[in-house]
């Protein structure tokens, strides 16, 4: 265990080019998904936050099922219809970043939806009294609430991103590991264990759960300014 | 300024229910009754913060109004930008602004983040904010309720100076009659959504025409 340890380092001290690749390309993948995410989230979270229609109930409940959907099942609604027999062939995602930057967005924007949703329903119903109450208008009070969540927003964006970055198994079955191109940190582990070779999925998990980490400590940070700031 | 035919329904209970109340222009209000009796929900429809059942809107007749709800929201700014959001940012109004927070004891708090303040201190700038919006007609509700006996003796005396030297409306729900008594020129007391009883403050105390407000002025006495 020891040594594994010190290889690992050693490995990523040595700038591999297949880590380093590998590293890229998960980058990639986390900031383009959790961006997806987010910007379809936060409006359709704000959505069912401010409005009112029969069904919302439902589609909330809905939402939140979709939170807690297994990403294998993701990877294999993506893959059928990614694939050969599927609806969106033509596109060729299958084994594209492409294609696992869609299935992750399947599996975050729920959950981004629903934290903005419970934000807003929060704070809305007082700062929307309050601002009509002072005859400030539609934009003003946007404005405002945009203003009231930024924190939130950020922090929401960052638990995207961690899901994203720790996620395996949509983007094994829908990306297919293959080295070099669509290869990511939590497949790579996968790869390197079940091929022997410790030392070098030990180095990835250790770059993995620095990352996890620090961005772990940035939602803290921020979770605890969202509390402070109540 | 008069409201007719005001219904609000809500899950299929009727909240409020009212045939028809005025309001004469420079007066203070006052609105009495039970929780529950329909009290806020009145100030909302009027504030047009909740809509009645065929979507009328009440006629100010060109008069500007400004809310105070029950709960007011602090934005994480400085206290002194909450107070200033309904107003100009000229020098003119954050000076009121300074005096009014002065006199209600929270101008050390000018600086400090608003969503820091305690419940009073919320009402306080709640009520500053609403003020300095400088609407013909205020419609507060229970602007008082969380601030203690000194403030809120405060608190009366600057929204009796702004219906004398602005000559603004103002309509305030309050759960303490002797406040009632103190500043209101009219009373309006509520029960189940209905107005059952309303006139000058002086008469409805003494002399109340129906059994309910009897019952509700002796059930509560006039000293609290
Ligand atoms: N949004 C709402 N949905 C359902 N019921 C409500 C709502 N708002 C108020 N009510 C009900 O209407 C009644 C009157 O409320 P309110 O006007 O706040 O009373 P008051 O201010 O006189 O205490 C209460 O029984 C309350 O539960
Ligand atoms: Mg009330």
């Amino acid at each position: 265990m020891h040594n594994i340890f010190v290889k690992a380092i050693e490995l990523i001290a040595s700038h591999d080019p297949e880590l380093i690749s590998i590293v890229q390309i998960t980058l990639k993948m986390c900031f383009s998904s959790s961006l997806a995410a987010l910007l379809l989230g936060v409006p359709f979270g704000a959505f069912l936050a401010l409005s009112r229609f029969p069904g919302r109930r439902a589609i909330i409940v809905l939402n939140r099922t979709l939170m807690s959907m297994p990403p294998v099942v993701c990877g294999l609604i993506c893959y059928i219809l990614f694939s050969g027999v599927g609806s969106l062939r033509a596109l060729e995602l299958l084994y594209t970043v492409t294609g696992m930057v869609i299935a992750q967005v399947i599996l975050i924007t729920p959950i981004v939806a629903a934290n903005t949703e419970t934000f807003l329903s929060g704070i809305v119903p007082d700062l929307r009294e309050t601002t009509k109450g002072l005859g400030l208008g539609f934009s003003k009070t946007l404005g405002l609430t945009i203003l009231e969540s930024k924190y939130q927003i950020v922090s929401t964006y960052l638990v995207g991103f961690a899901r994203s970055i720790a996620e395996v198994g949509a983007v094994s079955m829908v990306g297919g590991a293959i080295v070099y191109k669509t290869n990511v940190m939590t497949t790579a582990i996968m790869n390197y264990t079940s091929r022997g070779n410790f030392s070098k999925a030990m180095a990835i998990g250790i770059i993995l759960m620095t990352m996890s980490l620090i961005v772990n400590i940035i939602v803290h940070l921020l979770s605890e300014r969202v509390v402070d700031d109540r | 300024m008069k409201i007719n035919n005001l219904k609000k329904t809500y899950d299929k209970k009727v909240i409020l229910d009212i045939d028809e109340l005025e309001f004469e222009e420079g007066k203070i209000y006052a609105i009495v009754g039970a929780n529950g009796s329909g009290k806020s929900t009145l100030i909302r429809v009027m504030a047009g913060t909740v809509v009645t059942d065929d979507r009328r809107k009440v006629d100010f007749c060109g008069k500007t109004h400004a809310y105070m709800p029950q709960r007011n929201h602090a934005f994480k700014m400085s206290t002194e930008k909450n107070v200033l959001l309904g107003s100009k940012k000229d020098d003119a109004a954050k000076e009121r602004a300074a005096s009014l927070m002065k006199e209600l004891k929270i101008d050390g708090l000018a600086k400090a983040g608003a969503h820091k303040l305690s419940g009073g201190e919320t009402a306080k700038m709640a009520l500053c904010r609403t003020v300095l919006s400088d609407a013909q007609i205020l419609l507060l509700d229970e602007p008082t309720a969380a601030m203690d006996i000194e403030s809120t003796l405060a608190a009366e005396e600057i929204i009796r100076r702004v219906n004398r030297e602005s000559g603004a409306t103002i309509i305030m729900i309050t759960h303490s009659l002797s406040q009632a008594r103190r500043l209101s020129d009219m009373l309006v007391f509520m029960k189940d959504g209905k107005v059952v009883e309303s006139g000058e403050t002086e008469k409805v105390l003494s002399t109340p025409e129906k059994t309910e407000t009897k019952e509700f002025l002796e059930f509560f006495g006039s000293d609290k």
